[in-house]
C-alpha cells in the first residue's frame, strides 16, 4: 500500500469508535471509502472522500469530507451530504485525522443527537447552481407582506461579472407590486433610479421546501404546491397566457419570499422559461383546478443586502451612521474620509469642493486614474454611491465659493440655517477661513476640523467651539508655523505637503477610529492630535 | 517659546476683571435696584429685603458672562402655597416687564432678560422667590424655600420644593480664612468653563474648589495651585460628596451624572497633561478677555503674550 494511503487507514484505525466498512482506494486522484462512527446512541456511516492537499485546505475548504445523504435534513450539512465541521490546523496527517473525526463527533452530538439550533438562521439548501447564472440582491422594504401575498416586481442589473468560467449577472431587486400598490425597496435613490426589468413575486411564509423536508429546497414544482394559493396559479395562468401571444417568450423571474427568524425576510429566486410555465389546469367534478407539474426548478441565487446583513461585519456607531454629514474638502484627507464613512454605514452625506482632480491627486486620495479629468465632487461622489447602495450623496461645486465671496453679515443667518440642517461637519479643506467663518457662525452641531501637517507628522483634529483659535494654538505649540520643506513638482503652479497616500491614511483611519470610539462609549469628542514618537514607531493621540 | 503659566493665568484674572466691564456692572446694579424697589412696593410687609447673591455677591463673577440673582424672602403667610409665590411673582414680573424683557420661568427663578439698550447690552436678572421655614424665623435662621418650577409634571414626592439658604450659601465663600486664594481659582476654573462650554454649575465647581482647600494644602503661585485643584477635582470628582451649605441634606455633587464626572476628571487630566507638556497650551485653557488684554509691561517679559492680545491665527502649515 502507498504510504500516503497506509497512513490515512492507520490514522483511523487508530481512532476510537472509527471502523472502516468500505476500504479506502485512490480514485480520480483522492482518497474514498466509507467509515461507521459510532457516538453515544448513534452509529453512522459516512462516506470519505480525502484530496490530494490534506491535512492542508483547498483554499479556504477542508480537504477532507464526510457525506451522508440521509442526514442533509439536519443542520451545518451541504447540498451534497457532505457534513460542516470546523477542526483546527494541524499538519500532521494522523494528528488531524484525529481532530477532524473528534469535529465529526462533536457534530453527530449537537445537531443529530440533541437537535441543537443556532441562534443564527441557516439558510436552506438550494441544489447546485448551473454554468452562467443570476443573483438577485435584495434589501429591506418597509412594508409587511402577507401569506399568499403576490404580484409583479421589478428588478434592475448593476453588473456582468464571472467567477472562473463562469458569467454571473447581477440583479437588485427594486419594488414590489402587491395589487395595485407600490413597495419600493430601501436602495439609495442612485439605484432606485436604474432601468428596471419587470418579474413576478409570490410570499409564502415557509421556505420553498418539500412538506416532509427541513432544509433541502424543493428540486421540482410539484412539491411546493403545497404552498401555493389557487389565486397565484391564477396569476401565473394569465401571465402564461399573454406570453404566448408574442412570437419570442421571454424568461420570467420569480421572488418567492419567507421568514426567518420572524423578523427578517428572505427571497429565493427562480427563473421560469417563458415555454414551459410550470402550471397546469385539471379538471376535477367539472372544475379546473390549478396545479404544478413535476418539472425541475431553475432556482437561481439570492443575496441578501438589507442594510443591517450589509453592514453587520461592521459599521460606524449609529451617532454617525444615521446623521447626516457634511464633508468639506475632497483632498486627500476629505476622499479618505468620505470613502471610510461609505464604507462604514454612513446614509447622507453632502461633500463640497470646487477643485478639480488633477492624475498627481491620485496617489494619496480615493481617486482612480481612469476617470481621467474631472471634478472631485463628481468622482468622489460616484464612488462613494458604488460602495454603498444605501448611501444618499449630494454633491456641490460652488457652495465654498459662495460663502466666501458672500457678504458675511448679511448672509450669516441663512448660512447658519443652512449648515445647521447638518448633524456633524467634518472640515477637511485647511482653510483658516472657513474655521473662522464657523466659529463666528456659532454653529450648534458637531464640526471635526481635520488637517495634518507636512510630512504627515501629526493629524489635528480640532471640535468647536472656538477652531480658529485651537488651530492656531496647536499647530504653534507643535511648532508648525513655518515649514519650506515642501513637494514643488516642475511646472506645477502650487507646492504642496509631502506625505504618501499611507502616511495620510494611516492618521485619517486612527483619528476616526478615535471619534467612533467616544461615540461608542458617549465620550465627548475632544479636539486631539495625533503625533509619533520621535524615532516614528509609536503613535499616540493627545486629547485636549 | 515657553509661556510662563504664572503671568498668564495672573493676565487671565486681570482682563476678567469684573471692574472692566464697570459700565454694564453699573447697568446691572441700577437695574436690580429697580426690579428690587419694584417687588418691595408690590409686596410691602410680605417681603423681608430682597438681596443680591450669586457669583457677584460672592465675589467670584468673571466679567466674560454673568448676571444677578436677586433673592426675593418672602414672609411664611405671604402665600398660601410655594407654587403660588412663584405664580404671582412671575405673573408680577411678566406683567411690568413684558415691553421691556423677555421673562422666563426657570427652575427656582425667574429670567428677566432686558432687551439691548443703545449700547448693545444686555442686562440678566434672575429673580429668586423664597418663602421663609418658620413665621418670623428668616431674620435670625436665613432660611427660605424655594419653588422648583418644571414644565412637566414631578413625580418624586417633595420635588416642588428645595430648602436653602443663600447667605450660608454665599458666607461659605466670604467666610473662608483663605478667600481670596479660593476665589481666584474658582474664577480661573469658571473661565475655562466659559470659554471651551463646559456643563459643570459654577455652582458645582465652586464647592469642589473649597473642597480642595479643605482636604489639601493648596499653596504657592497661581499655577501650583491651580493644579492642585484640578488634580484634586481628577482625583476625587467620581467619590466626592458636596453638600450645599445652604441645605447640608442637598448634596451638589448628584447634580452630575456618573458620566459628567467622568468627563470632567478626563477634562482635569487632559488639560494637566496637555500643560506639562507645552507650556503654550495653557493660553488655550485659560483665555485672556480679548477685549481686555494684558498691559506692554507684562507682555515684555519672557515674550510672554505676543500672541495673546489678539487671536491665535492658525499658520499656512496645515494641509489636507
Amino acid at each position: 500500500m502507498e504510504a500516503r494511503l497506509k497512513a490515512i487507514v492507520e490514522g483511523i484505525e487508530e481512532i476510537e469508535n472509527v471502523e472502516i466498512i468500505s476500504p479506502l482506494q485512490y480514485k480520480g486522484g483522492m482518497i474514498q471509502g466509507t467509515i461507521k462512527v459510532s457516538e453515544n446512541t448513534a452509529v453512522l456511516d459516512f462516506q470519505i472522500e480525502i484530496f490530494p492537499s490534506y491535512p492542508f485546505k483547498l483554499h479556504n475548504i477542508e480537504a477532507i469530507r464526510f457525506i451522508n445523504e440521509d442526514l442533509l435534513n439536519y443542520d451545518h450539512t451541504n447540498t451534497d451530504g457532505s457534513i460542516c465541521i470546523i477542526p483546527q490546523h494541524n499538519p500532521d496527517v494522523k494528528l488531524k485525522l484525529k481532530q477532524d473525526l473528534t469535529a465529526l463527533k462533536g457534530w453527530i452530538t449537537k445537531y443529530y443527537l440533541k437537535a441543537e439550533e443556532d441562534a443564527h438562521y441557516e439558510h436552506i439548501l438550494l441544489p447546485s447552481i448551473p454554468d452562467g447564472y443570476s443573483v438577485f440582491q435584495f434589501t429591506d422594504v418597509n412594508y409587511n407582506f402577507s401569506k399568499g401575498e403576490h404580484g409583479y416586481f421589478t428588478f434592475s442589473k448593476i453588473s456582468d461579472g464571472k467567477a472562473g468560467l463562469r458569467d454571473i449577472e447581477t440583479f437588485i431587486v427594486q419594488e414590489f407590486h402587491p395589487k395595485k400598490q407600490s413597495i419600493k425597496c430601501n436602495w439609495s435613490i442612485h439605484y432606485q433610479r436604474l432601468p428596471k426589468l419587470t418579474g413576478i413575486f409570490l410570499y409564502i411564509e415557509h421556505p420553498p421546501t418539500p412538506i416532509e423536508a427541513r432544509r433541502i429546497a424543493a428540486k421540482s414544482w410539484d412539491e411546493i404546491e403545497y404552498l401555493v394559493s389557487q389565486e397565484f396559479l391564477q396569476f401565473l395562468y394569465s401571465i402564461n397566457k399573454s406570453l404566448n401571444t408574442q412570437k419570442a417568450t421571454p424568461n420570467i423571474a420569480l421572488l418567492i419570499g419567507y421568514s426567518i427568524n420572524n423578523t427578517t425576510i428572505h427571497w429565493e429566486a427562480i427563473n421560469i422559461k417563458g415555454d414551459n410555465f410550470p402550471n397546469y389546469g385539471e379538471k376535477i367534478s367539472g372544475k379546473f383546478i390549478g396545479r404544478l407539474n413535476n418539472q425541475l426548478i431553475n432556482w437561481l441565487q439570492t443575496r441578501n443586502c438589507t442594510y443591517d446583513y450589509f453592514f453587520g461585519r461592521g459599521a460606524f456607531h449609529p451617532n454617525i451612521t444615521h446623521k447626516k454629514i457634511l464633508l468639506l474638502g475632497a483632498g486627500a484627507i476629505g476622499s479618505q474620509i468620505a470613502v471610510t464613512l461609505a464604507r462604514g454605514g454612513c446614509k447622507t452625506i453632502t461633500i463640497l469642493d470646487f477643485d478639480i482632480k488633477e492624475a498627481e491627486n491620485i496617489c494619496r486620495s480615493e481617486y482612480l486614474f481612469n476617470q481621467g479629468v474631472t471634478s472631485k465632487v463628481t468622482e468622489l461622489s460616484t464612488t462613494v454611491v458604488n460602495i454603498s447602495p444605501f448611501i444618499e450623496v449630494d454633491a456641490r461645486e460652488e457652495l465654498i465659493h459662495m460663502i466666501k465671496m458672500g457678504d458675511f453679515e448679511r448672509f450669516s443667518e441663512p448660512m447658519k440655517k443652512y449648515f445647521e440642517e447638518f448633524d456633524i461637519i467634518f472640515d477637511c479643506t485647511s482653510d483658516n477661513d472657513l474655521a473662522y467663518i464657523f466659529d463666528k457662525l456659532d454653529l450648534n452641531n458637531r464640526i471635526f476640523n481635520f488637517s495634518i501637517s507636512n510630512n504627515a507628522q501629526e493629524l489635528v483634529c480640532v471640535t468647536n467651539p472656538n477652531l480658529y483659535s485651537w488651530l492656531g494654538e496647536i499647530y504653534t505649540n507643535l511648532g508648525k508655523a513655518d515649514d519650506i520643506d515642501l513637494y514643488n513638482p516642475t511646472g506645477c503652479w502650487s507646492p504642496t505637503f509631502k506625505a504618501s497616500y499611507n502616511d495620510i491614511a494611516f492618521l485619517v483611519q486612527y483619528a476616526l477610529k478615535h471619534i467612533n470610539t467616544c461615540f461608542k462609549l458617549s465620550l465627548p469628542v475632544r479636539s486631539f492630535y495625533v503625533s509619533y514618537s520621535e524615532d516614528g514607531l509609536t503613535t499616540k493621540i493627545n486629547q485636549f | 517659546m515657553a509661556t510662563d503659566k504664572d503671568k498668564h493665568l495672573d493676565c487671565v484674572l486681570n482682563s476678567h476683571k469684573i471692574k472692566k466691564e464697570q459700565s454694564l456692572l453699573d447697568k446691572h446694579i441700577t437695574k436690580k435696584n429697580e426690579v428690587k424697589e419694584a417687588l418691595e412696593e408690590e409686596y410691602g410687609a410680605d417681603l423681608y429685603a430682597p438681596f443680591n447673591s450669586g457669583s457677584y455677591a460672592k465675589h467670584t463673577a468673571v466679567n466674560k458672562k454673568f448676571d444677578f440673582d436677586l433673592i426675593a424672602p418672602f414672609k411664611r403667610d405671604a402665600f398660601a402655597t410655594l407654587e403660588k409665590m412663584y405664580t404671582e411673582v412671575y405673573d408680577f414680573l411678566y406683567e411690568k416687564y413684558k415691553g421691556d424683557a423677555t421673562i422666563r420661568k426657570q427652575k427656582v427663578s425667574i429670567g428677566l432678560e432686558f432687551s439691548a439698550d443703545a449700547d448693545g447690552d444686555v442686562i440678566k436678572i434672575d429673580v429668586v422667590p423664597g418663602r421663609e421655614l418658620n413665621k418670623d424665623q428668616y431674620k435670625d435662621d436665613s432660611n427660605l424655600n424655594l419653588y422648583v418650577y418644571s414644565q412637566f409634571g414631578k413625580i418624586e414626592k417633595g420635588s416642588e420644593r428645595l430648602k436653602t439658604n443663600v447667605k450660608a450659601q454665599i458666607e461659605n465663600v466670604k467666610g473662608n480664612a483663605e478667600k481670596d486664594s479660593i476665589r481666584q481659582m474658582i474664577k480661573l476654573l469658571k473661565v475655562w468653563k466659559i470659554y471651551n462650554i463646559k456643563d459643570p454649575k459654577s455652582f458645582f465647581l465652586e464647592l469642589i474648589t473649597i473642597k480642595a482647600f479643605e482636604e489639601e494644602t493648596i499653596e504657592g503661585t497661581l499655577w501650583e495651585r491651580l493644579k492642585k485643584i484640578m488634580e484634586y477635582i481628577r482625583d476625587n470628582v467620581e467619590t466626592v460628596s458636596l453638600p450645599d451649605p445652604g441645605n447640608r441634606n442637598n448634596d451638589v455633587a448628584d447634580t452630575l451624572t456618573d458620566s459628567d464626572k467622568t468627563v470632567l476628571k478626563d477634562d482635569m487630566k487632559y488639560m494637566i497633561e496637555r500643560i506639562e507638556e507645552n507650556s503654550d497650551n495653557i493660553t488655550s485653557y485659560y483665555r485672556i478677555n480679548p477685549k481686555f488684554p494684558c498691559d506692554d509691561e507684562n507682555k515684555n517679559s519672557n515674550g510672554y503674550g505676543s500672541k495673546e492680545d489678539s487671536l491665535s491665527v492658525p499658520p499656512p502649515t496645515r494641509y489636507s
